[in-house]
């Protein structure tokens, strides 16, 4: 099957380059809605779901090609190559930022520049590394996972609604809200938070925006900044947001530290 | 209420009291700070992304975790209200306990949990375990069952248990099952029949299933595929007739003993008696005759005697020993046989064992050899020079009829015979095992090729370390 439909891609906004935004663990490409009018006049915009969020095909699941990060950046290789698109900006949002570095060590003539918006390349406290969590919290957020599936699989009707803010995607969108296979969310929480991708930090040479929010429950600062000192070409941004979405709950901060990354001549960022 | 971050803006005196905190800590607190660090993480990656884009989320059930390490259960209702004027947007939360609920639930989950890990073992049994409707349908089915029958479970479910018993047996059935309806347990064993015709020996075990007032609903059935087993009854009786006949036959060996000592003597004093020539010869003839009978009397003694202990044992004897019991059959076949052994070859082992293991041998390829052949029994030493280790390597070739592939990868099983009714099909399997007792291992070539048609089995027994 296509990767086009089986991660329900969406492109939108006219221009020579090309943005990705890739969302992360537990919500889908509707997560980047406040973003998109800010670069849609200037960019092509590549949207997509992970196999098993919003509106991806579920049928695709496959547990093996899944058991790591690695199996969701084939993936995002796979539309890049179906879209026949090189040197493209990739946004990834917190376990999207791992696999937006997994994608350019494995095809690095597709990815020109990563932004990583909370990363953290290990989330568990291990050999003097700390990463925020220890295993049994993992398992504590696998049981919450599983006394709200019935209420979350309550969000998975994907609703109706008119599009104000990007009336150039269509005037009418099938919004999925979140929404994300319960079965498959359980596994994609275990494929996040249990993997260690330290070690291919090193080799993401691309040139990396790093935004970190103050009190990120998620990826603490101490996360922040080790990525920024492992990744050989990375600037780090400290922003005044808090939280893990900044994107959503602090957009315009977001479209400006994108903006003047992007710039053909930025600006030296705030560190 | 709570900012779009987390922060909190306002709480009540009852939330302040569920989630064991003051007013003071209020400004510097954030919702997700409150929770245990899963329901944080639940909390950042769904929970605020999905309030945020629908608006509204209801009954999400969150663990709040006190400054003392109690945990909290609570059912979280949860509206987002947009930016108004003065006011920017933020969140209101409803929360209450639900500790009661929560164990309710994780009790269930508890006990729905251990019921996948019953069915998963009636899944994946290698007996079949059906269930069946009081109208004898049957209602479920599991991979042993589709092993034992062949059908798929989309073909048996909905059909009725008569569809798995062969016509024979039905009538046979609804007996036993009539008894099932009247409330007892019962094991039978029937003819059942697969998707493919073949007919397969089976036990069955029923068990009634009744609701008060002693209502009966339906039944299950444990059915176990009992083709090997009806085999190894078979097998066993043939085994336990020969094993009597082995036993007569050694009485009769010892009995026989003593007066042919005593005819023995008879003839060693006639013949230092002064005769004739001609009679002479005579006594010499029968003396040698004799002599077989005693040998033949001695070797079925012999044969029969359980091994206690291993003994070292001339090979080049014990073959001379073998062929000796089928010299006259060989003979009769036109079969020649050869004793090639280097020198004296001795081999410690279980002699009695050894001997069987070479009868059973040299009888398959006597079989194989019903127009005549060379039957060659053969040792030789050999040397391991990686391992500094010798062994003596036994072979016993036929130049027989030879066997194909299909026998060939099959010969070491129990009960596959290529010998019709006479065989029980457990002469090589009982081989292997005897040769596995003294430490040796077993190999069977075979070709069918015409000019070079024959089966040659080679035997490796390692030698003991002096």
């Amino acid at each position: 099957m296509k990767a086009i439909q089986r991660n329900n891609v969406k492109v939108a906004g006219t221009g020579e380059q090309t943005l990705v935004f890739a969302h992360g663990y537990g919500c889908d490409q509707n997560m980047w809605r406040h973003l998109i009018p800010a670069f849609s006049a200037e960019y092509r915009i590549v949207l997509f779901d992970y196999v098993g969020s919003g509106l991806s095909d579920v049928s695709a699941f496959d547990r093996t090609r899944y058991s790591t990060l690695r199996g969701y950046a084939l993936d995002v290789l796979e539309i890049l190559s179906e879209l026949d698109l090189n040197n493209v900006h990739f946004v990834g949002h917190s376990v999207s930022s791992m696999i937006g570095a997994l994608a350019f060590i494995e095809e690095p003539e597709r990815i020109e520049t990563l932004t990583m918006i909370g990363p953290s390349p290990c989330y568990i406290n291990c050999d003097g590394y700390t990463g925020g969590f220890e295993r049994s919290d993992i398992e504590g957020l696998l049981e919450t996972l599983e006394s709200n599936h019935v209420a979350w699989a309550a969000t998975m009707a994907p609703l109706i609604m008119g599009n104000l803010e990007t009336p150039e995607l269509a005037a009418e969108l099938e919004a999925s809200f979140c929404r994300m296979d319960p079965f498959i969310a359980s596994h994609f929480a275990r494929v996040t938070f249990l993997s260690d991708n330290r070690a291919d930090l090193p080799h993401v040479t691309a040139k990396t925006l790093i935004l970190q929010c103050q009190k990120d429950v998620i990826a603490g600062l101490s996360v922040g900044k080790y990525v920024h000192e492992c990744l050989p070409n990375s600037q780090l941004v400290i922003m005044e947001a808090t939280g893990h979405c900044p994107h959503m709950s602090a957009p315009r901060q977001v479209i400006g530290e994108l903006k003047r990354f992007l710039a053909p001549t930025p600006v030296p960022a705030r560190t | 209420m709570v900012a779009t971050d987390g922060t909190l803006l306002y709480a009540n005196k009852a939330f302040l009291q569920l989630v064991g905190r003051d007013e003071a800590s209020i400004p510097d607190v954030r919702f997700q700070e409150l929770l245990t660090p899963g329901g944080a993480i639940f909390y950042e990656t769904q929970f605020a992304p999905s309030l945020l884009l629908r608006g509204a989320l209801e009954e999400i059930s969150f663990e709040f975790l006190k400054d003392d390490g109690e945990r909290v259960p609570t059912l979280v209702n949860a509206v987002l209200r947009p930016e108004e004027g003065q006011m920017p947007a933020h969140i209101l939360f409803a929360a209450f306990g639900a500790k009661q609920r929560r164990l309710y639930e994780s009790e269930l989950l508890r006990a729905r949990r251990e019921s996948e890990q019953v069915s998963e073992v009636v899944r994946r049994s290698s007996d079949a375990i059906i269930r069946l409707s009081a109208d004898d349908l049957i209602e479920s089915w599991n991979r042993g069952a589709q092993q034992i029958f062949g059908f798929a479970a989309d073909k048996a479910v909905g059909k009725s248990i008569y569809l798995l018993i062969s016509e024979g047996s039905r009538t046979a059935l609804a007996k036993t099952i009539e008894k099932v309806k009247r409330g007892a347990e019962v094991v039978t064993e029937t003819k059942g029949c697969r998707d493919d015709g073949a007919l397969v020996d089976v036990s069955i075990s029923m068990t009634p299933h009744l609701e008060a007032p002693g209502i009966f609903v339906g039944y299950s059935a444990i059915i176990r595929d009992a083709t090997a087993r009806k085999l190894a009854e078979k097998a066993l009786l043939q085994t336990e007739k020969l094993a009597s006949v082995g036993r007569l036959a050694s009485s009769i060996a010892h009995e026989i003993n003593n007066p042919l000592e005593a005819v023995t003597n008879l003839l060693y004093i006639l013949e230092k008696r002064d005769m004739d020539h001609e009679t002479k010869q005579l006594i010499h003839m029968a003396q040698d005759e004799l002599a077989r009978v005693s040998q033949i009397a001695t070797h079925t003694l012999r044969f029969h005697k359980q091994s206690s202990g291993r003994t070292e044992v001339d090979l080049r004897s014990l073959f001379d020993s073998v062929l000796g019991l089928y010299r006259a059959r060989l003979q009769n076949s036109g079969i020649t046989a050869v004793n090639d052994c280097k020198g004296s070859t001795q081999l410690v082992c279980y002699e009695g064992e050894l001997r069987q293991v070479l009868v059973n041998l040299v009888a398959n390829a006597f079989d194989a050899m019903r127009s005549g052949g060379t039957l060659t029994l053969r040792c030789r030493e050999v040397a391991f020079p990686s391992t500094a280790s010798r062994a003596i390597r036994i072979t016993v070739a036929d130049t027989g009829s030879g066997m194909d592939k299909a026998v060939t990868q099959r010969l070491f099983e129990p009960f596959f015979s290529t010998k019709g009714i006479g065989g029980t099909g457990l002469g090589l399997w009982i081989t292997r095992d005897l040769v596995a007792k003294n430490n040796g291992s077993i190999r069977i070539r075979s070709s069918t090729r015409p000019g070079s048609a024959g089966t040659v089995a080679s035997m490796l027994f390692p030698c003991q370390p002096a």
